[in-house]
């Protein structure tokens, strides 16, 4: 019929998918509600196992259908209401997430699996299968106390072995298979399987003997009858060894371990014939099913619910397609040049007769819309929601409180706003730093908490939000807040040179000097030295700034500003001498021609400029850059006056050339970073031109100025 | 370009283990790159000035979209007036993926080497110091001296990367 | 030979992996196949052009492989098609769903391509015949 069709080129499928599933399984783990979980959330990591499995189990990797299967058997009692979710599962449920990641990565590299890994995990798992037994059956079957008491006297170690029996029955009433299935699941997982002659297989995954089992099955039916034969944890989960029935000529249903028909198949039928599903399904599996899963109901509403609700649907990935993020960043260039061209054209359309060539002048302007839009839609694909980001957060937050013996919860907020995703790349650092700081830091203990009218468990807020083409990142912490002695204290034994008259705002700024920690002992998490200055300096290197604002006793705001994307910026273009410097249009406050007055030197400190009521310390770009000016006078070029940093200055340049949109290309990818300089565009000409970096320049400026007296500006 | 690329010293027998330089002058002597570094070559042209930065490094240029450092290895090692006309070649190397493009006295052949044929460097003082060199071999009555480019471009002395480790 | 029109079949599956094995597996013996996402994405696929097979996996988000066989025998179009739950689940449970439901018959996910083949084969018949 078929030649054997090689499955193995479906592996790298599942190594990506499963991956995907992993994180899924983890990010519902961390958001489920433990007190009250949602049935669709508990529903969903049941499927994120299920799939793991089918999948697992499909190429053979032995090892992860063993952990999948007993979390998929867990996590069947969690969804259908038969066993509670505790704290306990969602923790070994995590374990072992990250032991079927570690599998799935050697399976992927072709490592040999460490063995043992999972010896812990299954234990953890299969205790708490085993106490979900005792708790079903304490509530439902009241008369089998015995047994109950039998079931957990005995030993609860991780250790002990679980095999796999098959337990094949004989006919026997309802009344006796029930009475045998209530005691078997004492022992383990039990699940049944109906033979084509209504007979009834036991599987059962228990720590019980041979022995035992022959034992409680004699108490109702001749021992004689009973086949058990002990199987491999595989062949129990995936049962396709039977071996397939002859082809059925007749059209009979047929059933293997394989596949079956419900009824006979005939093709031949016409339209109407075929009758509608059979509703009599037969009783006694019905009843043993739901002797097994006395929450069968549960089940059903469930699926009921699934139906009309909105899921949260995680698996849309026909509506995705991957791209190389090195041909988004191609796009993205190509646009950024066809914004350019579409600048230059529309700079030229400038100057021709607007009543000869009133048509043409239209089509330009709805070229310049598309354009803009175009831009505007290539630069979407490479933002990102920062929940890829925040949701990191849950579990670190929760794994580290405990550490720290402290009570803590998350609560993110404006997870869907969207961030370049080079950014978000980078971002990740500096806030965990944040949050780790935050809890470690920020957060008191439990009983401190409660002694200051607290509630028990601290909150930390992770938000997000856009406000004029930046993105606001907020790290808030509801504990002790900054203590201002402390910094102050602290400062002055780092040699941090500190004065009482500093404002809280100037204090607070200290943390993010080089080398300040105010952990009392050097903690594991936080104060071994890699402090608050890196992330200031990575979040600097990012375009974007830092402010903390707190309250002592109440908690403290960490705010990152941050720009949207570093790939685009609106440029104000400006000669100086030959050369054509770009400048941030975000830092331009205005542009003036000096008039000689305007312009002083003031001692050891360089010039100045008079705008309005204000002194501004004005800086002949051309002099920093050491170029050649055509300037013979100051009054004869244009002044600048630009803000950073909360510092203004003025910057002289030979003229203004216009303003456009820019495509920002990085200077280090193949040479280094120039002070002054924080990048470079290619503009209209195919030249390239440098965009000035601001704060920079003003520092480089004023170490100029400290250093050499100004006796060479006697401009004025 | 492609006068810059023809191909080969007859008379050397190819094999494995040969290998391919592109030499240049620089000064009076003959250098040799090992030509799976070098991407292309092109005239020079519009290169936009960097501040802050010594003189032989003259700014910056646009290959494709790409960005790229222009450095004039004669005003690096003192040959002389350089100047630039549309003879001015540019050798565009990619060292490890980062590309720079140098500026030399004029580019002259591909050489096809053996192992055999290079030497060992002899004691004596060239432009270029002997620890950015190889190996020296003669053709015929040229003596080529071939360059560690990887080592030479990365060098501090070079200025041309934000620290040394980022390119090894 | 004739040329005909290629039987088409539809597999429903959230797991990419499966979904992708399947439609190779049936692609080798030339059926053409469709896949759909989840029991929502295969009900909207299943509505918009008619297929000679269905193929559904039981625990999907959105619709779930039951209410899509309800769905799907409800429907004027699928009342005589061939249905086959892909399950993993050995257990009767859920087999009982999927027949109550109005499911043909099931595979045991993973299958063997030989089965797979056999089974449609059986229901269908070639793929262009």
């Amino acid at each position: 019929m078929t030649s054997s069709i090689d499955i193995g080129q479906f592996l790298d499928v599942f190594f990506e998918e499963s991956g995907e599933l992993l994180a899924e399984m983890e990010g519902l783990l961390l958001a489920i509600d433990i007190s009250s979980p949602d049935k669709e959330e508990c529903n969903a990591i049941f499927r994120t196992a299920h799939s793991i499995k089918g999948g697992a189990a499909t190429f053979g990797l032995t090892d992860m259908v063993e952990l999948t299967h007993i979390m998929e058997s867990l996590l069947d009692k969690i969804r259908k209401g038969s066993m509670k979710l505790t704290e306990d599962h969602v923790s070994a449920f995590l374990k072992a997430k990250d032991i079927l990641k570690r599998q799935l990565y050697a399976h992927h590299q072709k490592l040999p699996v460490e063995s043992n890994i999972s010896t812990e995990v299954l234990g953890l798992l299969r205790d708490l299968s085993k106490q979900s037994t005792v708790d079903l059956d304490a509530t439902d079957v009241s008369d089998h106390s015995q047994a109950i008491a039998k079931s957990t006297d005995e030993p609860l170690s991780s250790e002990e072995v679980r095999s796999f029996f098959r337990i094949e029955l004989p006919q026997i009433s309802k009344d006796d298979l029930e009475a045998l299935t209530a005691e078997l699941a004492l022992k383990g997982d039990l699940k049944l399987e109906k033979l084509p002659d209504a007979r009834t297989v036991l599987l059962l995954e228990t720590s019980s003997t041979f022995d035992d089992l022959v034992a409680i099955c004699s108490f109702l039916m001749d021992p004689k009858d009973v086949h058990i034969t002990e199987v491999s944890a595989l062949s129990n989960v995936v049962e396709t060894m039977g071996c397939i029935p002859a082809d059925d000529v007749c059209g009979n249903a047929v059933t293997s371990d394989e596949y079956g028909l419900f009824e006979p198949l005939n093709r031949d039928k016409t339209a109407g014939d075929m009758p509608f599903p059979a509703k009599d399904i037969d009783n006694s599996i019905f009843l043993a099913s739901a002797h097994a899963f006395p929450k069968k109901e549960a089940a059903d509403t469930n699926c009921e619910k699934s139906r009309s609700g909105e899921v949260i649907v995680f698996n849309q990935d026909s509506r995705y397609i991957r791209v190389n993020l090195e041909k988004v960043d191609q796009l993205i260039n190509l646009v950024g040049e066809l914004v350019i061209t579409q600048a230059m054209i529309d700079q030229h359309a400038g100057r021709i007769d607007a009543i000869n060539h009133e048509q043409l002048l239209n089509h330009l302007t709805t070229l310049a819309r598309n354009t803009r839009d175009l831009q505007e839609s290539v630069m979407s694909i490479r933002m990102m929601p920062m929940e890829l980001v925040f949701s990191r957060f849950p579990r670190m937050v929760r794994e580290l409180a405990g550490k720290l013996g402290k009570k803590a919860k998350l609560i993110t907020i404006g997870g869907a706003t969207e961030l370049d995703k080079g950014l978000i790349e980078r971002i990740i650092d500096p806030l965990t730093h944040l949050v780790r700081n935050g809890i470690d830091h920020g957060l008191e203990e439990p009983h401190v908490r409660l002694q200051n009218h607290k509630p028990e468990t601290g909150i930390i807020t992770l938000s997000a939000v856009h406000e004029s083409g930046n993105i606001v990142l907020q790290v808030h912490d509801d504990g002790c807040g900054l203590d201002r002695e402390t910094i102050v204290r602290k400062a002055m034994d780092c040699g941090i040179s500190v004065s009482d008259e500093m404002s809280d705002e100037e204090v607070w700024q200290i943390i993010f000097a080089p080398g300040f920690t105010t952990a009392k002992a050097v903690t594991d998490v936080s104060g071994r030295g890699v402090g608050m200055d890196v992330v200031k300096r990575n979040i600097a290197a990012m375009g974007g700034s830092v402010d903390i604002h707190s309250i002592h006793g109440q908690g403290t705001y960490v705010t990152i500003t941050l720009p949207l994307t570093l790939a685009i910026l609106e440029g104000m273009l400006i000669r100086s001498g030959e050369e054509v410097y770009i400048l941030p249009l975000l830092v331009v406050v205005e542009s003036l021609q000096p008039v000689s007055g305007q312009i002083r030197e003031i001692s050891g400190k360089g010039m100045v400029i008079r705008v309005r009521e204000e002194y501004i310390p004005l800086i002949f770009l051309h002099e920093l850059f050491a170029i050649p000016s055509r300037l013979a006078e100051p009054t004869e070029g244009i002044v600048v006056v630009v803000e950073a940093l909360g510092k203004k200055a003025a910057l002289l340049v030979d003229s203004l050339i216009g303003q456009q949109q820019i495509v920002v290309k990085n200077l280090e990818t193949n040479f280094r970073r120039i002070p002054g300089v924080s990048g470079a565009t290619i503009l209209g000409d195919g030249s390239v031109s440098l965009i000035l970096d601001v704060p920079s320049l003003l520092s480089i400026s004023n170490q100029l100025y400290t250093k050499q007296t100004s006796s060479n500006l006697a401009l004025s | 370009m492609s006068e810059f690329v023809r191909p080969i010293d007859e008379d050397v027998e190819e094999g494995e283990d040969c290998q391919e330089f592109l030499t240049f002058m620089l000064g009076n002597e003959e250098y040799g790159i090992d030509i799976l570094k070098v991407q292309e070559i092109r005239g020079y042209d519009n290169v936009t000035r960097i501040p802050g930065v010594p003189d032989y490094i003259k700014g910056v240029t646009n290959l494709r979209g790409l960005i790229i450092p222009i450095v004039d290895m004669r005003i690096k090692f003192k040959l002389g007036v350089s100047s630039y006309d549309h003879l001015t070649a540019v050798i565009i190397l990619n060292i490890n993926g980062r590309l720079a493009g140098i500026v030399v006295s004029g580019v002259s052949d591909v050489i096809t080497l053996n192992p055999n044929q290079i030497q060992s460097l002899p004691n004596y003082s060239t432009i270029l110091k002997s620890e950015y060199l190889f190996g020296l071999c003669s053709i015929g009555d040229r003596m080529v001296i071939l360059i560690n480019v990887d080592k030479l471009m990365t060098s501090a002395e070079m200025a041309l990367t934000e620290n040394n480790e980022d390119m090894v | 030979m004739e040329k005909h029109e290629n039987k088409k079949i539809l597999v429903i599956d959230d797991s990419r992996s499966l979904r992708q094995m399947v439609a190779y597996t049936l692609n080798t013996l030339g059926y053409e196949v469709v896949e759909a996402v989840d029991g929502k994405d295969g009900w909207q696929k299943s509505q918009a052009e008619p297929f000679d097979l269905v193929f559904t996996d039981q625990n999907m988000p959105q619709f779930d492989g039951i209410w899509l066989i309800k769905a799907l025998r409800n429907s004027q179009n699928y009342r005589n098609i061939p249905i086959f739950m892909l399950t993993n689940e050995t257990g009767e449970e859920m087999k009982a769903l999927g027949k109550e439901a109005g499911a043909t018959g099931w595979i045991v996910k993973p299958f063997d391509p030989k089965r797979l083949l056999e089974l449609v084969h059986k229901a269908i018949g070639d793929a262009n015949g």
